[in-house]
């Protein structure tokens, strides 16, 4: 690729990690790994642990020296500039605030070190704090704070440099569900108010989903998927992808022409596919999209129909999991919103769901 | 428990009380009270020198102790995964103090060192680079690193990053390194028998005084010796426990 060509390609896009490899000894933790990271965008980097998800952040951060390939920042090469030479900034999973400093003198701490005028530094001390509401807290130290507090004084400092990029560890991991979902909400409008790109690192996600702009799925070093919330909702492109994002029902079998060959029931209709004929492979369907009826009602004409057993029920207030069990002994669940009659434990019924429904994925 | 305390405490209380006795000699009837005996100890120059000598003595071998053993207490905790080496460096604890001695004289006429108040710097530094190295690395286990990293990532380079979070993190270690390893200098003996020549430092002045029988002067030399000891590792003590109780406070708030 020319370089004329690359730079139009990566127009708007503050980072670029292009075929990145980490490795630490024998162990490959990032294996090629690209990914174009937009101006202003909330950016999360979504996996289970030990995906390399916090590696890389760690060597965008300038923490962990790459093994092979480049990091850009705005077109610049980051690979040996250390982390005080980077204008990137990191919020650690830890918090790590300096347990000697107060509220104050933590966030002023990175203005200090540019050797900023201190009227200067205060203002924008000031300014930081009633941003994230801790101006009447800024005399504590951090062992007098909450872990949300803590979190807050976190982020302040990490801001208050106005780094072109932000790089968030796990931020709400060390926060109760209640407050998390609180911060969920409160670090969107803050990434808003500030105008700085977000990276996060998440294993949640939920978390995730809800806050980010765009979204990569890592797995074992390598980047799965990069998409919209949406887009990995609807049409993810692999098994754990759609495992991972939300819940789905897994059908295995072959591939065939217009669908699925599962035992015994043959080939089951689905959207489009383009495996090769008799490739292993998953239908794949989310339980809100499948319903359940009585056995003896006629299915709604083009639907895909299949015979089962109910299994159990489970209510969680907004909606009910129906747990059924398929002829070949698939568990399928089926999530149903309205408080209609359902089925009882051990009923026979019919799962029906739209053929656009059933996705293929490679098995 | 009444017994085993009185075993433990009551040589101690008589020989604080003998200090203060009237008598010429520390006989173990009482003679009525007294401060001379400490007037003496002030005016007797032999061991004022020794005193000098022994205070210099633990103030170097403090200094160089706690210097590298800081260091080593961090060089152990961060780049090495070694046990045998973890290990290496409690050994020198554990040998008698005996062994220290002549295994030091020997070593020192090999080399063909002077012996004199340089020599038993260097030995006392031996146990007390060990003494600081342990005790330094009881409080970098709880040390996040993220805060070093994220004062990096804050623009200060390493050096700075040293002087301003790890060192002032990890100072009440220090401080309590250096209270102890001076207190134990103060008080060797053996080592300093063996490897100082023709100095007399305080605990040898003692051991001479002590060859004319016990005087009252002696009883408060070492009442002397044991309200110095006691303050500075009290002072030792209670820096720890004021960092415990930070600790404490922490983990209490913390869910709120």
């Amino acid at each position: 690729m020319s370089i004329d060509s690359e730079s139009r390609a990566h127009a708007g896009e503050v980072i670029v990690i292009d075929r990145v490899v980490k490795e630490f000894g024998t162990v490959r933790a990032l294996d090629e790994v690209s990914l174009g990271i937009r101006e202003n965008e909330f950016f999360a980097l979504l996996g289970p642990s030990g995906c390399g998800k916090t590696t890389l952040l760690r060597c965008i951060g300038g923490f962990e020296e790459v093994t092979s390939g480049r990091l850009l920042l705005d077109g610049e090469d980051l690979v040996g500039t250390k982390p005080y030479d980077r204008s990137v900034n990191m919020m650690f999973q830890s918090y790590a605030l300096f347990p000697h400093m107060r509220v104050w003198d933590n966030v002023a701490y990175g203005l200090r070190a540019e050797r900023l005028a201190e009227s200067e530094v205060g203002e924008r001390v000031e300014d930081v704090l009633s941003t994230v509401g801790l101006s009447p807290l800024s005399d504590r130290r951090p062992h007098q704070l909450s872990g949300g507090q803590k979190q807050r004084v976190a982020l302040a400092r990490a801001i208050i440099k106005r780094p072109r990029v932000l790089l968030l560890d796990e931020p709400l991991a060390a926060l109760d569900r209640k407050l998390r979902q609180e911060m969920q909400i409160e670090l969107k409008r803050l990434q808003h108010e500030v105008g700085i790109t977000f990276i996060v690192v998440t294993h949640d996600q939920e978390e995730a989903m809800s806050m980010a702009d765009r979204v990569a799925v890592l797995n074992a070093g390598r980047v799965l998927q990069v998409g919209t919330p949406v887009e990995l909702y609807d049409r993810p492109v692999n098994h754990f992808v759609a495992a991972f994002i939300g819940k789905m029902n897994f059908l295995q079998g072959t591939a065939a022409s217009g669908g699925v060959r599962i035992d015994p029931f043959g080939v089951i209709k689905t959207g489009p596919n383009d495996l090769a004929a008799d490739a292993p492979a998953y239908l794949a369907v989310r339980p809100e999209a499948a319903r359940v009826m009585a056995s003896n009602l006629p299915p709604a004409a083009g639907d895909v129909t299949l015979a089962a057993v109910v299994e159990g029920m489970a209510f969680v207030g907004a909606q009910t999991h129906l747990h059924l069990r398929l002829a070949n002994g698939t568990m399928f669940v089926v999530t149903s919103n309205g408080r209609e009659v359902l089925p009882a434990p051990s009923d026979q019924v019919s799962v029906s769901w739209a053929v656009g429904d059933g996705r293929v994925l490679a098995g | 428990m009444g017994i085993t305390f009185a075993f433990l405490y009551l040589p101690l209380v008589v020989l604080v009380a003998l200090s203060f006795n009237d008598a010429q000699r520390a006989v173990v009837s009482w003679r009525g009270f007294t401060t001379r005996w400490y007037g003496e100890v002030f005016d007797n120059t032999e061991s004022l020198g020794a005193l000098a000598t022994t205070l210099v003595i633990a103030t170097i071998a403090t200094t160089i102790s706690v210097g590298l053993g800081t260091l080593l207490a961090l060089g152990l905790e961060r780049y090495t995964r070694s046990a045998t080496l973890d290990s290496a460096v409690y050994f020198p604890l554990l040998v008698p103090d005996i062994v220290t001695g002549i295994a030091l004289l020997s070593f020192y006429s090999l080399i063909g060192l002077p012996l004199g108040t340089g020599s038993i710097v260097l030995a006392h530094s031996v146990w007390g680079i060990a003494f600081a190295a342990a005790i330094v690395r009881t409080r970098l286990r709880g040390f996040d690193r993220s805060m070093e990293e994220a004062s990096l990532d804050l623009g200060v380079k390493e050096v700075p990053t040293f002087f301003r979070i790890t060192l002032p993190i990890i100072t009440p270690g220090v401080v309590s390194a250096a209270l102890v390893v001076f207190t134990l200098s103060v008080d060797e003996f053996v080592i300093a028998y063996f490897t100082a020549g023709r100095t007399v430092t305080f605990p040898i002045q003692v051991y001479s005084m002590i060859r004319f029988g016990v005087t009252p002067e002696i009883n408060a030399v070492a009442t002397i010796l044991l309200v110095f000891s006691m303050l500075l590792i009290f002072g030792a003590l209670y820096l720890n426990r004021g960092r415990a109780k930070d600790d404490h406070r922490t983990s209490e708030e913390a869910p709120a």
